[in-house]
């Protein structure tokens, strides 16, 4: 009767996330706080939020090679003992692979049914059996994996990724529906934090400064043949 | 027979207060989380964050109340009916106690994002404390016709 309510405490100490994505100028809260009031989650919750963030966020991934990622976080994904927790990353790892599938095939890669795709989910077989066409013939399931693969087409990162955030955006707004208090809500709240987090970075004079800066690095070492000459 | 009625008159008797001290106790637990979550994240308005997640304390005073109006020597003649009203007013004063917590959690969640909703944010809670009373008074009226020796 009141196991949904286990974090009531931990999830109104948390301020609202906004209802739109795009209107955020701003993280509602700090990652240093986020991370403070999660210390209320029992061991075993903040284990499989770990996991969870592991398996979907770049910064807590290490560079291997495919087929090493994707057996390591098959066996992850199993430890996460929820099945609606299981899905949610699920979700995410399928539509991060079927926008693998498009970048590469964009880049001229030509895979055969023989040829060896790694990535998550039910999709690869279609993937497979239909590379040559636009959608992997996913397209009536999958309605926004045209617009995605238009915006691949006409090198338009930015569109790409902001239909990308919008749809998990809504796909978790969608989830949250009937999780209020419990462990799932506290999942999707910081889900929820890494696009706000990710959408309020965005920023072009710092991007490119930052450009900048890397190719100065780069560049420090380098002595251009006409300099020598001089 | 008559000693499981006996005890079954007692059970009736004491039930309304037990079952509704459980309901209070769950019910002002979730509403107290969520007042002190919401005092975490809010700068002003915490006295009536408390007041709100103190709501589901009523249902053990009802509790209380047929408890005493219920009490009398069991016997053979009213034990059943003694355990049929305490026990089922008991059992509704803690569903209501547990529920109205919830109400009260999500109305404090829902206030602290929007403080112009205040007062409509309780108004569930305030629903769901109706059928206690409800509940309670029912539970007084019926109670008059049980035999008392």
């Amino acid at each position: 009767m009141t196991a949904g309510f286990k974090y009531t405490l931990l999830l109104t100490s948390l301020p609202v996330q906004p209802a739109e994505l795009f209107s955020s100028r701003l993280p509602v809260i700090s990652r240093i706080q986020l991370d403070k009031r999660l210390t209320l989650l029992d061991a075993e919750d903040a284990a499989d939020l770990a996991r969870i963030e592991g398996l979907l966020h770049w910064s807590k991934m290490s560079e291997r090679d495919d087929a090493t990622i994707i057996n390591a976080g098959e066996r992850e994904l199993a430890l996460v003992r929820s099945a609606f927790l299981r899905d949610i990353v699920a979700w995410r790892l399928e539509l991060r692979t079927l926008l693998t599938a498009l970048r590469r095939r964009h880049a001229g890669e030509h895979i055969t049914p023989a040829d060896p795709f790694y990535g998550f989910g039910r999709h690869l077989r279609f993937i497979h059996r239909y590379w040559h066409k636009a959608d992997f013939g996913l397209g009536n399931s999958l309605p926004w994996i045209k617009q995605a693969q238009q915006f691949i087409a006409e090198n338009n990162p930015m569109a790409l990724d902001r239909l990308m955030l919008e749809l998990n955006w809504k796909h978790y707004a969608r989830l949250s529906r009937g999780h209020y208090f419990d462990f799932p809500a506290v999942v999707l709240y910081v889900l929820r934090w890494y696009l706000i987090n990710r959408w309020v970075s965005y920023d072009k004079d710092r991007a490119l400064l930052r450009f900048n800066e890397l190719i100065n690095a780069e560049m420090a070492d380098v002595r251009l043949e006409f300099e020598g000459k001089a | 027979m008559a000693e499981l009625l006996g005890i079954l008159g007692w059970i009736g008797i004491y039930a309304p207060m037990a079952l509704g001290a459980m309901g209070s106790i769950a019910g002002c637990s979730i509403g107290g989380q969520a007042a002190v979550g919401a005092m975490l994240d809010t700068e002003t308005g915490y006295g009536r964050y408390i007041g709100v997640s103190a709501m589901p304390s009523s249902q053990v005073i009802f509790g209380i109340v047929v408890m005493f109006t219920l009490n009398r020597p069991v016997n053979i003649d009213n034990a059943a009916g003694l355990f049929a009203v305490g026990v089922l007013s008991g059992l509704a004063l803690m569903l209501s106690a547990v529920y109205q917590g919830q109400c009260c959690a999500a109305a404090i969640h829902a206030a602290k994002a929007k403080p112009e909703i205040f007062g409509l944010s309780i108004v569930p809670a305030a629903i769901v404390e109706g059928f206690a009373v409800f509940t309670f008074i029912f539970a007084l009226v019926i109670s008059g016709g049980i035999p008392k020796v």
